[in-house]
């Protein structure tokens, strides 16, 4: 039986921690998801599938998406 | 896909928001090393790099990681006899995993590198200095302490080191983060010497900033591309910083109004530029204590320390 994917998978790296998340909003760009989950993308980097893009490429259904935090420190 | 405004070519990587461009993995990598080598030009240091002895000074994290690779770069053309220190202070499930990859990094290029334990020098760690502040038995908050000890500590072993420059990651969103700060606690005038280069007065080793017109995403992205790694945590303590709150603040209004941060940071040097000329000498004097150069009888680290162990012997 074949599935066809209707969400994204968002994961949150941050504070040495990883949360995933299950979105159904597709077809938006990267910074309105970014925004959904009260992220800045300012201070985020994001891979889609693996590869890193910018806050204006699109997140379509069945993408896999990670945010990762520039976490402050020194 | 976005594709790269320099090339027109490659899928690009990020977005800079305040030149309203984007650029692709190689593009991005000339630009943030040719905004390093502007910044080294700008303080009249590259061409004087050649032979020099470089104390880098990292936590283990990615400015510093990246400032490490930016160096080890320049010790391959230059000639320099670099080495890198890590100071832990002691932050239990913190400092230790970045110490780690500290340590991974230094392996992987082949790089001269020593830990410090603040614990070792000063008899007490930074998660002792915060169980007195939670305690109420001392006003300090764990990051002043952190920062005044750390920073004498680092120009007290480049001296012993006999190094020419102390080199550390600090990004253009710590620079205007320490602008709005001076500001907010209107102490602007400690702002007069700091910049990509912090010249070195008697007693004091110049410090060396090259990450200073790359931003903290940009840093990130870099670190990221290069498949660098680091644990990817935060200070135990930073919340409990007023620089804490003015990172957010300040990376908020950079989203609402791109290019903020730049701005900020050619307000603060045009600023430093008409506080030097009005800017009285001091005559430095040496801390009877600990003989390091101070405006003070006491100088500023002892102070701290003294008042620590007082708290800890009691």
């Amino acid at each position: 039986m074949s599935m066809t994917a209707t969400e994204v998978t968002v994961k949150l790296i941050r504070k040495g921690t990883t949360t995933v998340k299950k979105i159904r909003e597709v077809n938006l760009r990267i910074e309105e998801l970014l925004r959904k989950l009260n992220i800045n993308p300012v201070s985020v980097v994001v891979f889609k599938n693996g590869v890193i893009v910018t806050e204006d490429d699109i997140v379509e259904a069945g993408d896999v998406i990670e945010v990762h935090s520039a976490s402050p420190g020194g | 896909m976005v594709i790269c405004s320099r090339c027109n070519q490659g899928r690009a990587v990020i977005k800079l928001r305040s030149k309203g461009i984007y650029l692709c993995e190689k593009c991005f990598k000339n630009y943030f090393m040719s905004s390093v080598l502007s910044a080294l030009e700008k303080a009249n240091v590259l061409d004087s790099l050649q032979g020099k002895r470089v104390l880098v000074a990292s936590s283990g994290g990615k400015d510093s990681l990246n400032a490490l690779y930016v160096m080890y770069t320049l010790s391959q053309k230059y000639d320099i006899d670099l080495k890198a220190i890590l100071i832990d202070e002691g932050i239990e499930g913190y400092r230790e995993l970045t110490a780690k990859a500290f340590l991974k990094f230094c392996k992987t290029f082949g790089i001269r590198n020593r830990i410090v334990y603040l614990h070792e020098e000063f008899g007490f760690s930074i998660d002792h200095v915060a169980k007195a502040y939670f305690n109420g038995l001392i006003d300090y908050k764990p990051c002043t302490v952190c920062g005044v000890l750390k920073r004498y500590l680092i120009n007290k072993i480049a001296i012993k080191e006999r190094a020419d420059y102390v080199v550390t990651g600090h990004n253009m969103d710590d620079e205007v983060q320490t602008f709005l700060i001076n500001i907010i606690r209107g102490t602007v005038r400690n702002l007069i010497k700091e910049g990509v280069l912090t010249a070195g007065s008697s007693g004091f080793v110049p410090r060396l900033k090259p990450l200073y017109y790359i931003t903290d995403k940009e840093s990130l992205t870099f670190f990221l591309l290069n498949g660098f790694e680091t644990p990817r945590i935060e200070c135990p303590y930073a919340s409990l910083s007023l620089r804490y709150r003015v990172r957010l603040f300040l990376n908020e209004l950079e989203y609402r109004i791109p290019g903020t941060k730049e701005r900020l940071l050619k307000l603060k040097e045009k600023l430093q530029i008409s506080l030097l000329k009005s800017e009285k000498r001091v005559e430095l004097k040496r801390c009877i204590i600990c003989g390091q150069p101070t405006t003070r009888k006491i100088c500023r680290a002892c102070e701290i320390v003294l008042k620590i162990r007082g708290v800890s012997n009691a």
